[in-house]
Protein backbone atom coordinates (compact mmCIF):
# COMPACT_ATOMS: atom_id res chain seq x y z
CA UNK A 1 0.00 0.00 0.00
CA UNK A 2 0.83 3.79 -0.43
CA UNK A 3 -0.97 5.51 1.34
CA UNK A 4 -0.41 8.32 -0.19
CA UNK A 5 -2.32 6.95 -3.18
CA UNK A 6 -0.67 8.58 -5.81
CA UNK A 7 -3.72 9.28 -7.32
CA UNK A 8 -3.77 12.21 -9.29
CA UNK A 9 -0.38 11.71 -10.88
CA UNK A 10 -2.30 8.29 -12.30
CA UNK A 11 -4.75 10.15 -12.93
CA UNK A 12 -2.60 12.53 -14.84
CA UNK A 13 -1.00 10.12 -16.33
CA UNK A 14 -4.10 8.03 -17.52
CA UNK A 15 -6.05 11.12 -18.52
CA UNK A 16 -2.84 13.49 -19.59
CA UNK A 17 -4.51 16.23 -17.36
CA UNK A 18 -1.74 18.02 -16.21
CA UNK A 19 -3.39 20.11 -14.41
CA UNK A 20 -3.97 17.72 -11.24
CA UNK A 21 -0.54 16.23 -11.49
CA UNK A 22 0.89 20.26 -11.22
CA UNK A 23 -1.91 20.21 -8.39
CA UNK A 24 -1.13 16.99 -6.65
CA UNK A 25 1.09 18.84 -4.21
CA UNK A 26 0.87 23.01 -5.13
CA UNK A 27 -2.34 23.05 -3.41
CA UNK A 28 -4.68 20.36 -2.74
CA UNK A 29 -2.40 18.30 -0.16
CA UNK A 30 -1.80 21.18 1.75
CA UNK A 31 -4.01 21.35 5.86
CA UNK B 1 -34.98 11.63 -21.90
CA UNK B 2 -33.55 13.04 -18.41
CA UNK B 3 -33.88 16.23 -16.81
CA UNK B 4 -31.46 18.78 -17.34
CA UNK B 5 -29.31 19.30 -14.00
CA UNK B 6 -29.13 22.94 -12.27
CA UNK B 7 -25.57 23.36 -10.76
CA UNK B 8 -25.20 24.95 -7.81
CA UNK B 9 -22.87 26.74 -6.28
CA UNK B 10 -20.76 24.84 -3.69
CA UNK B 11 -18.59 27.27 -0.85
CA UNK B 12 -15.70 28.79 -1.56
CA UNK B 13 -12.12 29.24 -0.56
CA UNK B 14 -9.07 31.36 -1.36
CA UNK B 15 -5.61 30.05 -2.64
CA UNK B 16 -3.04 32.64 -2.19
CA UNK B 17 0.78 31.25 -3.22
CA UNK B 18 4.82 32.59 -1.85
CA UNK B 19 6.73 30.71 -4.22
CA UNK B 20 10.04 31.58 -2.17
CA UNK B 21 11.80 29.67 0.35
CA UNK B 22 15.39 30.41 2.11
CA UNK B 23 16.45 27.01 0.00
CA UNK B 24 14.98 24.53 -1.97
CA UNK B 25 14.34 20.77 -0.17
CA UNK B 26 15.70 17.70 -2.02
CA UNK B 27 12.39 16.43 -1.90
CA UNK B 28 10.18 19.20 -2.94
CA UNK B 29 8.37 19.47 -6.32
CA UNK B 30 5.76 22.50 -5.15
CA UNK B 31 6.48 25.61 -7.18
CA UNK B 32 9.25 27.42 -4.60
CA UNK B 33 12.81 29.15 -5.34
CA UNK B 34 15.27 28.77 -3.09
CA UNK B 35 15.92 33.37 -1.88
CA UNK B 36 19.54 33.16 -2.66
CA UNK B 37 20.53 35.88 -0.23
CA UNK B 38 17.94 38.21 -2.48
CA UNK B 39 15.98 40.54 -0.80
CA UNK B 40 12.40 39.59 -1.42
CA UNK B 41 10.18 41.85 -3.62
CA UNK B 42 7.22 41.22 -0.92
CA UNK B 43 5.34 44.78 -1.52
CA UNK B 44 5.65 44.15 -5.30
CA UNK B 45 4.30 40.74 -5.05
CA UNK B 46 1.74 41.52 -2.43
CA UNK B 47 0.60 44.32 -5.13
CA UNK B 48 0.54 41.98 -7.81
CA UNK B 49 -1.55 39.24 -5.82
CA UNK B 50 -4.16 41.88 -5.03
CA UNK B 51 -4.31 42.65 -8.65
CA UNK B 52 -4.70 38.98 -9.32
CA UNK B 53 -7.35 38.76 -7.22
CA UNK B 54 -9.17 41.82 -8.52
CA UNK B 55 -9.33 40.05 -11.73
CA UNK B 56 -10.54 37.00 -10.67
CA UNK B 57 -13.80 38.59 -8.77
CA UNK B 58 -15.04 38.63 -11.96
CA UNK B 59 -15.40 35.62 -11.80
CA UNK B 60 -17.12 35.16 -8.63
CA UNK B 61 -18.63 38.45 -7.73
CA UNK B 62 -20.10 38.80 -4.17
CA UNK B 63 -20.06 35.28 -3.43
CA UNK B 64 -18.74 34.29 0.37
CA UNK B 65 -15.44 33.03 1.07
CA UNK B 66 -15.13 30.97 3.71
CA UNK B 67 -11.51 30.33 4.28
CA UNK B 68 -7.84 31.45 2.84
CA UNK B 69 -5.04 29.13 2.71
CA UNK B 70 -1.59 31.07 2.09
CA UNK B 71 0.95 28.50 1.13
CA UNK B 72 4.30 28.09 -0.52
CA UNK B 73 7.26 27.83 -0.74
CA UNK B 74 7.61 29.48 2.84
CA UNK B 75 4.96 32.69 3.25
CA UNK B 76 6.37 33.30 6.79
CA UNK B 77 9.47 34.24 4.68
CA UNK B 78 6.99 37.52 4.29
CA UNK B 79 7.10 40.29 7.19
CA UNK B 80 3.68 40.28 9.24
CA UNK B 81 3.05 43.91 7.73
CA UNK B 82 3.22 42.18 4.01
CA UNK B 83 0.47 39.66 5.38
CA UNK B 84 -1.30 42.62 7.01
CA UNK B 85 -1.38 44.86 3.97
CA UNK B 86 -2.08 41.44 1.78
CA UNK B 87 -5.52 40.24 4.19
CA UNK B 88 -6.81 43.84 4.44
CA UNK B 89 -6.80 43.97 0.35
CA UNK B 90 -7.99 41.29 0.11
CA UNK B 91 -11.17 42.23 2.60
CA UNK B 92 -11.44 44.74 0.35
CA UNK B 93 -11.87 42.39 -2.90
CA UNK B 94 -14.03 40.00 -1.81
CA UNK B 95 -17.18 39.19 0.83
CA UNK B 96 -14.70 37.26 3.45
CA UNK B 97 -17.17 35.71 6.20
CA UNK B 98 -16.35 36.96 9.57
CA UNK B 99 -15.45 33.14 11.13
CA UNK B 100 -13.12 32.76 8.03
CA UNK B 101 -10.65 30.10 8.71
CA UNK B 102 -7.48 31.91 7.68
CA UNK B 103 -4.08 29.53 7.42
CA UNK B 104 -0.61 30.67 6.56
CA UNK B 105 2.20 27.99 6.33
CA UNK B 106 4.94 28.21 8.05
CA UNK B 107 8.79 27.31 8.84
CA UNK B 108 9.68 26.66 12.50
CA UNK B 109 13.52 27.79 10.90
CA UNK B 110 11.57 31.47 10.21
CA UNK B 111 10.04 32.24 12.96
CA UNK B 112 10.26 34.32 16.29
CA UNK B 113 7.16 35.13 19.02
CA UNK B 114 6.55 38.65 18.26
CA UNK B 115 6.87 37.62 14.08
CA UNK B 116 3.88 34.49 14.89
CA UNK B 117 2.17 37.12 17.02
CA UNK B 118 2.19 39.74 14.65
CA UNK B 119 0.65 37.19 12.06
CA UNK B 120 -2.21 37.29 14.18
CA UNK B 121 -2.80 40.63 14.53
CA UNK B 122 -2.71 40.39 10.85
CA UNK B 123 -5.57 38.59 10.45
CA UNK B 124 -3.96 35.19 10.42
CA UNK B 125 -6.06 32.66 12.80
CA UNK B 126 -4.28 29.12 12.01
CA UNK B 127 -0.68 28.48 11.18
CA UNK B 128 0.38 25.45 9.67
CA UNK B 129 3.98 24.33 10.46
CA UNK B 130 6.22 22.35 8.64
CA UNK B 131 8.05 20.17 11.22
CA UNK B 132 8.54 16.68 9.17
CA UNK B 133 10.55 15.41 11.64
CA UNK B 134 12.02 15.61 15.43
CA UNK B 135 15.07 13.35 14.73
CA UNK B 136 17.84 15.97 13.63
CA UNK B 137 19.05 13.38 11.21
CA UNK B 138 16.21 12.73 9.45
CA UNK B 139 16.06 16.58 9.11
CA UNK B 140 19.47 16.64 7.38
CA UNK B 141 18.63 14.13 5.08
CA UNK B 142 15.10 16.35 4.29
CA UNK B 143 16.98 19.81 3.95
CA UNK B 144 15.96 21.33 6.06
CA UNK B 145 16.90 24.85 7.73
CA UNK B 146 15.24 23.73 11.01
CA UNK B 147 16.48 21.80 13.91
CA UNK B 148 13.87 19.55 16.24
CA UNK B 149 14.35 22.54 19.28
CA UNK B 150 13.60 24.97 16.62
CA UNK B 151 10.23 22.65 15.68
CA UNK B 152 9.85 22.50 19.15
CA UNK B 153 9.92 26.28 19.83
CA UNK B 154 7.87 26.75 16.87
CA UNK B 155 4.94 24.59 18.03
CA UNK B 156 5.17 25.91 21.66
CA UNK B 157 4.52 29.47 20.34
CA UNK B 158 1.48 28.49 18.03
CA UNK B 159 -0.33 27.22 21.43
CA UNK B 160 0.73 30.70 23.11
CA UNK B 161 -0.35 33.44 20.76
CA UNK B 162 -4.28 33.39 20.23
CA UNK B 163 -4.76 31.14 17.32
CA UNK B 164 -8.01 29.03 16.69
CA UNK B 165 -5.54 26.53 15.33
CA UNK B 166 -2.33 24.92 14.22
CA UNK B 167 -1.43 21.88 11.83
CA UNK B 168 1.76 20.47 11.83
CA UNK B 169 3.52 18.64 9.09
CA UNK B 170 4.82 15.16 9.52
CA UNK B 171 6.61 13.05 7.00
CA UNK B 172 6.85 9.40 7.26
CA UNK B 173 9.10 7.02 5.15
CA UNK B 174 12.12 8.90 5.65
CA UNK B 175 15.85 7.70 4.42
CA UNK B 176 16.50 5.47 6.77
CA UNK B 177 13.96 5.41 9.21
CA UNK B 178 13.33 2.64 11.60
CA UNK B 179 9.12 1.98 13.01
CA UNK B 180 10.95 3.50 16.01
CA UNK B 181 12.16 6.04 14.68
CA UNK B 182 8.91 6.65 12.87
CA UNK B 183 6.81 6.56 15.73
CA UNK B 184 9.05 8.95 18.23
CA UNK B 185 8.32 11.43 15.47
CA UNK B 186 4.90 10.83 15.99
CA UNK B 187 4.95 10.87 19.91
CA UNK B 188 6.59 13.99 20.03
CA UNK B 189 4.30 15.56 17.79
CA UNK B 190 1.37 14.38 19.93
CA UNK B 191 3.09 15.53 22.81
CA UNK B 192 2.25 18.76 21.75
CA UNK B 193 -1.18 18.62 21.47
CA UNK B 194 -1.84 19.72 17.76
CA UNK B 195 -5.45 20.19 17.42
CA UNK B 196 -4.35 18.97 13.69
CA UNK B 197 -2.06 16.78 12.41
CA UNK B 198 -1.05 15.79 8.48
CA UNK B 199 1.50 12.82 8.39
CA UNK B 200 2.30 12.20 4.99
CA UNK B 201 4.54 9.56 3.14
CA UNK B 202 7.08 10.85 1.70
CA UNK B 203 7.17 9.85 -1.96
CA UNK B 204 9.97 11.02 -4.71
CA UNK B 205 8.40 13.09 -7.43
CA UNK B 206 9.78 14.39 -10.50
CA UNK B 207 12.23 17.37 -10.92
CA UNK B 208 13.45 17.00 -7.47
CA UNK B 209 16.86 16.04 -6.03
CA UNK B 210 15.70 13.15 -4.83
CA UNK B 211 14.81 12.04 -7.80
CA UNK B 212 18.24 12.26 -9.71
CA UNK B 213 19.81 10.87 -6.69
CA UNK B 214 17.15 8.95 -4.93
CA UNK B 215 18.03 8.20 -1.20
CA UNK B 216 17.16 4.50 0.08
CA UNK B 217 13.67 4.36 1.72
CA UNK B 218 12.27 1.56 3.97
CA UNK B 219 10.77 -1.51 2.23
CA UNK B 220 6.95 -1.37 1.51
CA UNK B 221 6.41 -4.13 4.75
CA UNK B 222 8.03 -1.56 6.95
CA UNK B 223 6.25 1.19 5.55
CA UNK B 224 2.83 -0.90 6.01
CA UNK B 225 3.90 -1.69 10.09
CA UNK B 226 4.77 2.56 10.44
CA UNK B 227 1.61 3.09 9.05
CA UNK B 228 -0.55 0.55 10.81
CA UNK B 229 1.31 1.59 14.22
CA UNK B 230 0.68 5.47 13.48
CA UNK B 231 -3.01 5.03 12.63
CA UNK B 232 -3.49 3.30 16.48
CA UNK B 233 -1.38 5.54 17.84
CA UNK B 234 -3.08 8.40 16.24
CA UNK B 235 -6.34 7.10 17.02
CA UNK B 236 -5.51 6.27 20.56
CA UNK B 237 -4.48 9.72 21.18
CA UNK B 238 -7.82 10.95 20.26
CA UNK B 239 -7.01 11.98 16.72
CA UNK B 240 -9.71 11.58 13.74
CA UNK B 241 -8.66 10.65 10.23
CA UNK B 242 -10.95 12.61 8.40
CA UNK B 243 -8.60 12.16 4.88
CA UNK B 244 -6.18 10.39 3.36
CA UNK B 245 -3.16 11.85 5.11
CA UNK B 246 -4.54 14.17 8.13
CA UNK B 247 -6.04 13.80 10.97
CA UNK B 248 -7.48 16.38 13.58
CA UNK B 249 -8.93 16.73 17.37
CA UNK B 250 -12.68 16.90 17.20
CA UNK B 251 -14.16 19.76 15.20
CA UNK B 252 -10.21 20.91 13.79
CA UNK B 253 -10.16 19.44 10.23
CA UNK B 254 -8.76 21.73 8.04
CA UNK B 255 -12.10 23.79 6.53
CA UNK B 256 -9.69 25.11 3.43
CA UNK B 257 -8.55 21.43 2.57
CA UNK B 258 -12.30 20.02 3.33
CA UNK B 259 -13.61 22.21 0.50
CA UNK B 260 -11.00 21.04 -1.85
CA UNK B 261 -12.09 17.33 -1.19
CA UNK B 262 -15.57 18.30 -1.32
CA UNK B 263 -15.39 19.14 -4.91
CA UNK B 264 -15.66 22.96 -3.48
CA UNK B 265 -14.78 26.05 -5.55
CA UNK B 266 -11.64 28.26 -4.82
CA UNK B 267 -9.87 30.80 -6.28
CA UNK B 268 -6.12 30.42 -6.73
CA UNK B 269 -4.05 34.13 -6.90
CA UNK B 270 -0.22 33.94 -7.03
CA UNK B 271 2.21 32.09 -9.13
CA UNK B 272 1.15 28.42 -10.48
CA UNK B 273 -1.65 28.99 -8.21
CA UNK B 274 -4.78 26.61 -9.58
CA UNK B 275 -8.76 27.49 -8.92
CA UNK B 276 -11.89 25.68 -9.64
CA UNK B 277 -14.80 28.06 -10.33
CA UNK B 278 -18.59 27.19 -11.01
CA UNK B 279 -20.17 29.32 -13.27
CA UNK B 280 -23.89 28.49 -12.61
CA UNK B 281 -25.40 31.15 -14.85
CA UNK B 282 -22.90 29.20 -18.24
CA UNK B 283 -23.70 25.74 -16.60
CA UNK B 284 -20.09 24.99 -16.42
CA UNK B 285 -17.45 24.34 -14.53
CA UNK B 286 -13.85 26.22 -15.07
CA UNK B 287 -10.19 25.67 -14.00
CA UNK B 288 -7.38 28.23 -13.75
CA UNK B 289 -3.75 28.44 -13.75
CA UNK B 290 -1.59 31.08 -13.26
CA UNK B 291 1.59 31.99 -14.77
CA UNK B 292 4.01 29.43 -12.67
CA UNK B 293 7.64 31.90 -12.73
CA UNK B 294 7.71 34.84 -10.32
CA UNK B 295 9.89 37.10 -13.00
CA UNK B 296 6.75 36.28 -15.64
CA UNK B 297 4.24 36.47 -12.95
CA UNK B 298 4.89 39.83 -11.92
CA UNK B 299 5.84 40.92 -16.14
CA UNK B 300 3.13 43.46 -16.10
CA UNK B 301 3.18 42.79 -20.08
CA UNK B 302 1.09 39.50 -19.21
CA UNK B 303 -1.69 38.50 -18.14
CA UNK B 304 -1.62 37.17 -14.45
CA UNK B 305 -3.80 33.83 -15.96
CA UNK B 306 -1.65 31.46 -18.07
CA UNK B 307 -4.44 28.66 -18.96
CA UNK B 308 -8.01 28.59 -18.29
CA UNK B 309 -10.82 25.85 -19.36
CA UNK B 310 -13.90 24.76 -18.88
CA UNK B 311 -13.76 21.13 -17.49
CA UNK B 312 -15.43 18.60 -20.30
CA UNK B 313 -18.82 17.44 -18.90
CA UNK B 314 -17.37 13.84 -19.36
CA UNK B 315 -14.33 14.11 -17.10
CA UNK B 316 -17.06 15.79 -14.16
CA UNK B 317 -18.68 12.08 -12.79
CA UNK B 318 -14.48 10.60 -12.33
CA UNK B 319 -13.13 13.98 -10.87
CA UNK B 320 -16.31 14.29 -8.13
CA UNK B 321 -15.38 10.92 -7.26
CA UNK B 322 -11.68 11.50 -7.28
CA UNK B 323 -11.91 14.01 -4.69
CA UNK B 324 -14.77 12.90 -2.80
CA UNK B 325 -14.11 9.73 -1.68
CA UNK B 326 -10.47 10.66 -0.03
CA UNK B 327 -12.61 11.87 2.53
CA UNK B 328 -13.77 9.11 5.04
CA UNK B 329 -16.92 11.46 5.89
CA UNK B 330 -20.17 10.22 3.82
CA UNK B 331 -20.98 11.81 0.58
CA UNK B 332 -24.48 13.10 0.38
CA UNK B 333 -25.49 11.94 -3.07
CA UNK B 334 -27.42 15.52 -3.77
CA UNK B 335 -23.68 16.82 -3.92
CA UNK B 336 -23.25 14.36 -7.22
CA UNK B 337 -25.26 16.45 -9.29
CA UNK B 338 -25.61 19.50 -7.81
CA UNK B 339 -22.16 20.22 -8.02
CA UNK B 340 -21.44 18.76 -11.31
CA UNK B 341 -24.39 19.41 -12.85
CA UNK B 342 -24.64 16.27 -14.66
CA UNK B 343 -27.03 13.17 -13.39
CA UNK B 344 -25.96 9.66 -12.38
CA UNK B 345 -25.88 8.22 -15.95
CA UNK B 346 -25.90 4.25 -16.05
CA UNK B 347 -22.31 3.95 -16.45
CA UNK B 348 -21.41 5.65 -12.98
CA UNK B 349 -24.36 3.98 -11.38
CA UNK B 350 -22.64 0.60 -12.62
CA UNK B 351 -19.11 1.81 -11.36
CA UNK B 352 -20.95 2.46 -7.96
CA UNK B 353 -22.13 -1.17 -7.79
CA UNK B 354 -18.86 -2.47 -8.22
CA UNK B 355 -17.84 -1.13 -5.43
CA UNK B 356 -20.25 -1.66 -3.58
CA UNK B 357 -20.09 -5.35 -4.52
CA UNK B 358 -16.13 -5.61 -3.62
CA UNK B 359 -16.69 -3.96 -0.02
CA UNK B 360 -15.07 -1.11 -1.02
CA UNK B 361 -17.89 1.76 -0.74
CA UNK B 362 -21.34 1.42 1.15
CA UNK B 363 -24.73 3.11 0.30
CA UNK B 364 -27.59 4.47 2.25
CA UNK B 365 -30.29 6.33 0.69
CA UNK B 366 -28.77 9.54 1.00
CA UNK B 367 -24.87 8.74 1.08
CA UNK B 368 -22.19 6.68 -0.02
CA UNK B 369 -19.24 6.10 2.31
CA UNK B 370 -15.59 4.79 1.57
CA UNK B 371 -15.42 1.56 3.64
CA UNK B 372 -11.97 0.78 5.95
CA UNK B 373 -11.26 -1.24 2.82
CA UNK B 374 -11.69 1.04 0.47
CA UNK B 375 -9.96 3.59 2.40
CA UNK B 376 -6.65 1.07 1.96
CA UNK B 377 -7.28 0.34 -1.93
CA UNK B 378 -8.18 3.63 -2.82
CA UNK B 379 -6.65 3.53 -5.99
CA UNK B 380 -8.38 0.45 -6.90
CA UNK B 381 -12.08 2.52 -6.16
CA UNK B 382 -10.84 5.06 -7.93
CA UNK B 383 -10.12 3.19 -10.81
CA UNK B 384 -13.49 1.86 -11.02
CA UNK B 385 -14.75 5.20 -11.46
CA UNK B 386 -13.59 5.90 -14.30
Amino acid sequence: MTQEHNILEWYAATLECAIYQDMRWCQLSKH
Amino acid sequence: MSQPITLKLPPLSLYIHIPWCVQKCPYCDFNSHGQKEQVLPETEYVSHLLDDLTEDVKLVGNRAIHSIFIGGGTPSLFSPQAIHTLLEGVKKRVNLLADAEITMEANPGTVESQRFADYVKAGITRISIGVQSFQPDKLTALGRIHDENQALKATELAKSIGLNSFNLDLMHGLPKQSLEDAMFDLNTAITQQPPHLSWYQLTIEPNTQFHSKPPKLPEDELLWDIQEQGDELLRRAGFEQYEISAYSQTGQQCQHNLNYWRFGDYLGVGCGAHGKITLANENKIIRTVKVKHPKGYMDLTRSYTSDKKVVPKEDLPFEFFMNRFRLLEPCPKSDYSDFTGVPLDKTTRHNLDTALNRGLLVESINEWQVTPLGRRYLNTLLEMMV
